[in-house]
């Protein structure tokens, strides 16, 4: 097992391509354990894994376009696509055939039924559309204000990164 | 291999007949520092490996999309980020458990890895960096170990530079606490 032991993660700085190293005396001034440690990465990697990686991935995206498309999808939905079209067209014949053959007397019956009711006969149309109204405010959109102050949008960050209890908060406070 | 800039490896990729060689340029420039990252995030080799390799098939099947408003290495790195915080996630929901279970496990998970050659002291940090709730210690992980500065921190949390620096503030002070009392009680 031993052997599996000495392919470290290389963080070397020079090894840092686009990252800008940038040190926090200030910030750890009151931190005198973490400022004085070394920040080596202690995680090793079992020997030739980075060597192996990019085959892993290359094996892994070799039926993948980019675009998240896969050949095999575009070539399936190439057969498929024309055989669903003449499908419809097929269902759409059959109904509009149906629908000529069938006994004239049921037909208009069923639409005087319909047409007959009146609007306000079915009340929970105009509930419905009210309560649509009230939920989204009165324009159709969010009644939540948009333009929140600078300093909330920040505290709402902040106590979503702490994954933060707000009653913890409120009793803390 | 020297690092090719994105402008560079984006131009290779968006040849038809040389992406997969622009991709595989692409994970040989980051794969160790985006498994660097991911490894802090998860602790176990198995599972960042996972996560590393769901990250670039992201980052693959988006990059014909990139425009080039950020740079290549901090949209990885948010491809990354969201993948550990979705894995973690995955794992709390899958085990039916809480996030004290979840510190015990990756705590298990550290101290009987064979991938691990810190020391002592090493071991206590990473310790407590585990007990930070995950997107703290992805924001302490990208701060302190990485050095990153707060701008790309935002760029690839989506979060504010005002909200990350109080969040690293508090991470240091927690950590800090914790590693000064497990090492009163042991000595």
């Amino acid at each position: 097992m031993g052997d599996h032991r000495s392919n470290q993660i290389d963080l070397k700085p020079s090894n840092r391509t686009n990252m800008e190293r940038h040190d926090q005396p200030d910030e750890l001034r009151d931190a005198p354990i973490l400022r004085g440690l070394s920040k080596g990465d202690p995680f090793a990697v079992p020997e030739g894994f980075f060597d192996r990686f990019p085959h892993v991935m290359q094996a892994r995206i070799a039926h993948r376009e980019p675009g998240g498309v896969a050949k095999t999808t575009a070539l399936w939905s190439a057969l498929l696509l024309p055989r669903s079209i003449a499908a419809m067209a097929m269902i759409s014949a059959l109904l509009l055939v149906a629908w000529q053959f069938w006994p004239t007397t049921e037909g208009p019956a069923v639409l005087t039924e319909t047409t007959a009711i009146e609007p306000e006969e079915l009340p929970w149309t105009a509930m419905n559309t009210e309560l649509l109204y009230d939920a989204l405010g009165e324009d159709g959109f969010s009644s939540v204000p948009m333009d929140l102050p600078t300093d909330t949008d920040v505290l709402f960050a902040y106590l979503d990164n702490e994954d933060l209890d707000l009653d913890l908060l409120t009793e803390e406070l | 291999m020297s690092d090719l800039t994105d402008a560079e490896l984006l131009a290779i990729f968006r040849k038809d007949d040389s992406r997969h060689y622009a991709f595989n340029l692409l994970v040989r420039q980051y794969q160790r520092k985006l498994y660097a990252f991911i490894r802090r995030m998860v602790t176990d080799h198995d599972e960042a490996q996972d996560v590393l390799q769901n990250t670039f098939i992201k980052a693959w099947t988006g990059l014909e999309n990139f425009r080039g408003d950020s740079q290549l290495y901090s949209w990885l790195y948010r491809i990354a980020h969201n993948e550990c915080l979705n894995h973690l996630r995955k794992m709390k929901r899958g085990l039916f458990v809480s996030n004290d279970t979840v510190i015990e496990q990756l705590t298990t998970t550290l101290d009987s890895s064979e991938h691990f050659n810190g020391d002592l002291i090493q071991k206590k940090l990473q310790h407590a960096v585990m007990r930070l709730p995950d997107k703290q210690r992805a924001v302490f992980t990208m701060r302190y170990f990485e050095g990153m500065k707060y701008e790309t921190m935002s760029e690839v949390t989506g979060t504010s530079v005002g909200a990350l620096k109080s969040s690293y503030h508090i991470a240091v002070k927690k950590i800090e606490g914790w590693v000064t009392t497990d090492q009163t009680k042991s000595t």
